[in-house]
């Protein structure tokens, strides 16, 4: 597995002269953007740094879901119990 | 998540050292696609450039408007007639068209679907409760698809098997040939027909002119019980905008190659399916509506939904006959979206190839999700005596409880600057789409309270 923290963020696509500059050929790879190919996009991303405070945001949010769904199962089973 | 060797051998190559022997298949077919593109392009052919540009956002929006989509706007029309609802879809839609831009936009300038960022960006634990998400409320939906293909077939005299065995035929019979351009043409095509919910409401003949007003003007506001009021709204909102939506505009985009260039025709494209949609949308509303005349008298025939019954009994049976081939349509074309959503998620969180331009043979589980997943869910429609209405309704609202959690990842991903330089979200997207979430939220929180406490006999 590679350290993903040494990988450069997603690179910008080329610009389009570039990509028109390169076409010609039997080359199909000139057609893709440098990391569109499969084994670019299979490296990883830099993994995202969060703070505490989004942390606990986004485990109230998944928490606060996952009740409201428990809610609206348990009243589906309970409609077809009646 | 590790690549395979051949992947880290190419990824040591620069640019102008790759020949066509370092590409993957997958690669191959997908540069194929993109160099059309890129002629048209360069010919400066726009209507051909959006001919090929467009799919995504047309399948996902057109896909949402599926079996469950389509019973909850005409039960809402059945219920209430015209006035507040008809509006509302094109306000749900509208929220739709601003999600899934952004999906668009984070495909396209990261080639990576939500289900690989969300676990690479955020890690393992937000990843797989994202695909947790998904397989749960995808699994309900396409039970729903099939429940809504039986009640079209059941109209005709045919049975359950019949919708079954149609939905798995159709899922094998698109999945062959590994390439993603031949499975979005087909299921295009297949999306043509949910137009026919526009003809249905054109042949029962409402009176245009109140539905203008309606349109205009929000009303009349719905009366009666408030939480049938609240389960129409969660289930209208969960009819546009659904976590699968997500997962698959964004997959999808980057299955079939766009890039950053190609942004504004993939906005053209998201912008002309929530359009059809929506129209299409407010047709079976319209068509719900003319239910309503007959005190929505008839609907909760077949175990709960028999819509096409009613309206035969109420508008005639040409009516009828265009609203179930509508329904077989809606729900046929889900099927295809929704399991090769499910799909897509499975293989970006496993970390296992991902594609349909790749063949069965080189992509098992991708394609072995998809079938499984329709499987399933055609087994349990064929359970004599399911409640159809109650779990095409619930389907749409469960889906809206959990799709705020969803959306609160997409806009980190589009809002990531190092991820998506600067096509990253402008700061009043970001206010619009936090509006929505707070908006989808609330709706579906309202109802899932609201209903829970009822059933414990609170209020």
């Amino acid at each position: 597995m590679r350290d993903a923290t040494k990988r450069p963020a997603a690179t910008p696509p080329p610009t389009p002269p570039k990509l028109a500059t390169r076409h010609n050929g039997a080359d199909l790879s000139s057609y893709l953007e440098p990391d569109q190919l499969v084994a670019d996009t299979d490296r990883p991303v830099p993994r995202a740094q969060l703070t505490r405070r989004v942390s606990t945001a986004l485990w109230i949010l998944r928490i606060f879901t996952i009740l409201v769904g428990a809610m609206v199962i348990y009243v589906f089973f309970s409609q077809l119990g009646s | 998540m590790t690549a395979s060797p051949r992947s880290e051998a190419a990824r040591d190559l620069s640019r102008e050292d790759l020949s066509p022997e370092d590409l993957s298949p997958e690669d191959i077919v997908r540069s194929r696609d993109r160099k059309r593109v890129h002629g048209a392009r360069l010919a400066g052919r726009q209507w051909y450039l959006l001919w090929l540009i467009a799919g995504p956002g047309i399948l996902t929006m057109l896909g949402e408007n599926d079996g469950p989509s389509i019973v909850s706007y005409t039960t809402a029309g059945a219920t209430y007639g015209l006035g507040f609802f008809l509006p509302f879809i094109l306000v749900t839609f509208a929220m739709a068209v601003v999600c899934q831009e952004m999906c668009m936009r984070v495909g396209a300038v990261t080639h990576r679907g939500y289900g690989k960022l969300v676990l690479q960006r955020f890690g393992p634990g937000w990843g797989w409760f994202a695909a947790g998400d998904l397989l749960f409320t995808n699994l309900v939906t396409l039970i729903a698809e099939f429940v809504v293909i039986r009640i079209g077939l059941a109209y005709f005299g045919l049975g359950p098997g019949v919708a079954a065995a149609l939905g798995i035929v159709l899922v094998v019979f698109t999945l062959g040939r590994g390439r993603y351009w031949r499975w979005e043409r087909i299921a295009l095509a297949l999306a043509v027909f949910n137009g026919l919910f526009v003809v249905a409401a054109i042949l029962v003949k409402p009176n245009w002119a109140l539905v203008g007003q309606s349109m205009v003007t929000f009303s009349p506001f719905p009366h009666g019980s408030f939480n049938t009021l609240l389960l129409l709204v969660a289930s209208t909102i969960g009819a546009t905008v659904t976590p699968w939506m997500v997962f698959f505009q964004q997959s999808a985009s980057a299955d079939k190659g766009m890039t950053s260039l190609d942004l504004r025709h993939g906005r053209l494209d998201t912008i002309a399916g929530g359009g059809l949609a929506a129209l299409f949308g407010c047709g079976a509303f319209i068509v719900g509506a003319a239910l309503a005349a007959h005190g929505g008298s008839g609907i909760q025939g077949l175990a709960g939904a028999g819509f096409p019954g009613a309206l035969a009994h109420a508008s005639g049976n040409l009516v009828a006959g265009v609203f179930a081939l509508g329904l077989i349509e809606a729900g046929a074309l889900a099927i295809l979206t929704i399991s090769a959503s499910t799909g897509y998620a499975a293989g970006e969180c496993i970390g296992v190839t991902h594609s349909f331009n790749n063949s069965p043979r080189k992509a098992r589980l991708f394609y072995g999700v998809s079938v499984a997943v329709a499987l399933i869910a055609a087994g349990i429609v064929l359970i004599p005596g399911a409640p159809l209405l109650s779990i095409a309704l619930n389907a749409n609202v469960l889906a809206t409880v959990l799709l705020p959690v969803t959306l609160v990842f997409l806009i980190m991903l589009a809002s990531d600057r190092q991820l998506m330089g600067r096509w990253a979200n402008r700061r009043w997207t970001n206010r619009v789409a936090i509006a929505i979430v707070a908006f989808v939220s609330v709706c579906g929180t309202a109802y899932g309270i609201d209903s829970f406490l009822q059933a414990i006999h609170i209020i």
